[in-house]
């Protein structure tokens, strides 16, 4: 390669970006075999230096390619379209060839420059925010911010020619100091500038000191709020039409053709992304169904209450100004999950159920003393590809984390947690990256259990009070798990009228709180077990359960019994 | 008595909701007339003052008019918000 006469630290700092990887992230495997094997037949071509900036390999007439120092501007005049063949042998001949004039170099015992850029004058750091930020969908931003709101671990590697960034999921995103944003490439090889390049440039001008985090995290929550997709007008007027006629109209008079009306209504908000709005609408069209059959379940406070959250969380979409209001407003369709440090947890015990939408499963608690958070683990399945007996055989089979113990046991232990990954919700995922390492046996009389232990009812019926106002935010589902410290229970006894099962319990300064248990097909077992335990030598001195409120009253519903040898029994899965 | 009182007061949002916020009678105004005095007793000043604009509206004899069907709705919607936080924390 003749280049006595021309600078090609540009071409030069391409070609050292070049290794398979990334030959491969932005042609193929295909390509770059093919070229390879090409180059191992002998193919002939003839090297030009054209300039600065521009390198012609001429393969035969019809064929040249054009080496510039930005990959998206390499081009090539044969028939195929984007990447071909010849391209990727240009770029592995010019790769050797600039090896062997390394190797030359240094024989000659001259000290080899490495093309370095001089990083004040990166593109990246003349990036604009607001322009990149554009290309992002609300659901992207969403995501971002969560991400950035966790303090994700992003994985940034820099040379002298490019910097990568691992986002999540092992997507890795390419930025060469040369050319500019079109040179970045994905791993997951998106065209253009997909969310991930975008959100690898964003931790970069983080990384970079070019921009603060919060003022990274105020750009995105700004261009959300304003995003004309979060606020569909019509969508939204329509709703709240539609509940104003029910409202005016009354239940009473209103026809049956009403639940296709909110049907309409439910697919649109599917179709724009209002997925709180959906279930609330699904969720009305349950109980206009029962007011219609004349089921006794029906109440008409319940009914109005669901017609004026939908017009309140109608109305904070539309209007909100807090970002979390609207999110919350919103709702989520897809959960996401983010990676964290390693965890060390407590199993605390576990939950059998089954929905009404046909689901079933168990859902299993853990909690970390040091850090006093509470995180769930759940394990789902549709009723209708399942047996009755498929909540103990989840619970005595399912493996996750790469352990082998199964849950029966996990849900009892102390256990380490390898990178893991949680939602909004600290539901932890059951990511095939996360591994766990069982410690020990949980101790709870050894924990300090804060904010989770309570030993005086008064104070906890006091607590609860905040987390039951009526707010249209959505209930953070571990907000009512407690651990109540009882000193004695009372006979259990069955409200025949009520057909509830209702156990008072005390504390040490004689306050009472109440376990409750409404009887239906799915807790026919417990109530009968809970009175057979009660009998044969009594419940827990502690209990794991959720508090609800019913007509104005606190009451707790039972997950799992602590005995005083640091035994536990999970109720809703082993008393089945 | 606050407890009665909400309760008294849900029952009426329910009764006003199931059978239409189009067709209010005058029973239904003195009903809550009633429940202004009583609330007015208990010292629920912003609720008070809420069902007294909501009696406003329901006295106003021309139901059709759009305007007046829109703010009857947010003002409904506005009573139960404020009974229903009050019910939430007796």
């Amino acid at each position: 390669m003749d280049c006595k006469d021309y600078k090609l630290d540009d071409i030069k700092s391409l070609l050292n970006l070049c290794n398979d990887d990334f030959i491969i992230n932005f042609a193929n495997k295909g390509l770059l075999k093919r070229a390879n094997k090409e180059i191992d037949k002998g193919v002939e071509v003839k090297i030009e230096v054209l300039g600065d900036e521009e390198i012609e390999i001429v393969f035969d007439e019809d064929t040249k390619c054009l080496v510039k120092p930005q990959i998206n501007d390499i081009g090539c005049t044969c028939k195929a379209k984007g990447v071909c063949k010849h391209i990727v042998t240009s770029i592995l001949i010019l790769r050797d060839e600039l090896s062997k004039e390394v190797v030359n170099q240094d024989r000659e015992g001259s000290i080899q420059e490495d093309v370095i850029h001089n990083t004040e004058n990166l593109w990246i750091k003349n990036v604009k925010i607001d322009e990149i930020v554009d290309k992002l969908k609300p659901n992207n931003i969403r995501d971002i911010l969560f991400r950035l709101n966790y303090n994700m671990d992003y994985g940034v590697e820099k040379n002298n020619y490019k910097v990568q960034v691992r986002i999540y999921d092992n997507i890795i995103i390419t930025a060469p100091f040369i050319g500019d944003i079109d040179n970045m490439l994905c791993s997951l090889r998106c065209d253009g500038l997909c969310h991930h390049k975008v959100e690898a440039l964003l931790i970069c001008l983080i990384n970079e000191n070019i921009y603060d985090k919060q003022d990274v995290i105020n750009t995105l929550v700004r261009k959300f709020k304003n995003d004309k997709h979060i606020r569909d007008d019509k969508c939204l007027v329509d709703v709240n039409k539609l509940t104003r006629k029910m409202l005016e109209v009354g239940l009473a008079r209103l026809p049956k053709t009403i639940l296709n009306e909110i049907e309409y209504e439910v697919h649109r908000c599917t179709r724009l992304n209002y997925p709180r709005l959906e279930k609330m609408l699904k969720s009305l069209i349950t109980t206009i169904n029962r007011y219609y059959s004349k089921d006794a379940s029906f109440s008409n406070s319940n009914y109005i209450r669901q017609l004026i959250k939908i017009a309140l969380v109608t109305k904070a979409i539309d209007n909100a100004v807090d970002y979390k209001v609207l999110t919350d407003a919103i709702g989520v369709k897809k959960t996401t999950y983010v990676p964290i440090s390693d965890l060390c947890l407590f199993g605390i015990g576990a939950l059998g159920w089954t929905s009404n939408s046909n689901y079933q499963g168990i859902t299993y608690y853990f909690y970390d003393d040091d850090n006093a958070s509470l995180y769930s683990y759940n394990d789902v399945m549709p009723t209708e590809t399942t047996k009755s007996n498929s909540i103990k055989r989840m619970y005595n089979k399912t493996q996750i984390w790469s352990l082998e113990a199964p849950m029966k046991d996990l849900c009892r232990k102390k256990i380490k947690i390898k990178k893991p990954r949680i939602n909004e919700q600290n539901r932890l995922s059951s990511s095939n990256d996360t591994e766990g390492f069982i410690l020990d046996k949980t101790e709870m009389s050894k924990l300090k259990l804060e904010k989770l232990l309570y030993r005086d009812f008064s104070q906890l019926i006091e607590h609860m009070k905040d987390s039951f106002t009526f707010t249209i935010r959505k209930k953070d589902e571990l907000e009512s798990l407690v651990i109540v410290e009882v000193d004695k229970y009372d006979e259990p006894h069955f409200d025949e009228i009520n057909q509830q099962l209702r156990v008072d319990m005390y504390d040490e300064n004689k306050e009472v709180l109440t376990m409750l248990i409404q009887y239906n097909e799915h807790t026919d077992y417990l109530i009968k077990a809970i009175e057979r335990t009660y009998k044969n030598g009594g419940l827990g001195y502690r209990l794991l359960g959720k508090v609800f409120k019913y007509e104005d009253s606190y009451y707790i519903s039972p997950i799992t019994f602590y005995y005083e040898n640091d035994q536990m029994e999970n109720v809703t899965i082993e008393l089945r | 008595m606050l407890d009665k009182y909400l309760r008294k007061l849900n029952d009426y949002v329910d009764s006003l909701a199931i059978f239409g916020l189009n067709i209010v009678k005058s029973q239904d105004i003195l009903r809550l007339d009633e429940l202004i005095d009583e609330g007015n007793k208990i010292g629920l000043e912003n609720l008070v003052k809420e069902l007294k604009k909501l009696k406003e509206i329901l006295s106003k004899k021309i139901h059709s008019t759009e305007d007046v069907r829109e703010e009857l709705y947010d003002q409904f919607v506005l009573v139960c918000s404020y009974l229903y936080i009050e019910m939430s924390m007796v």
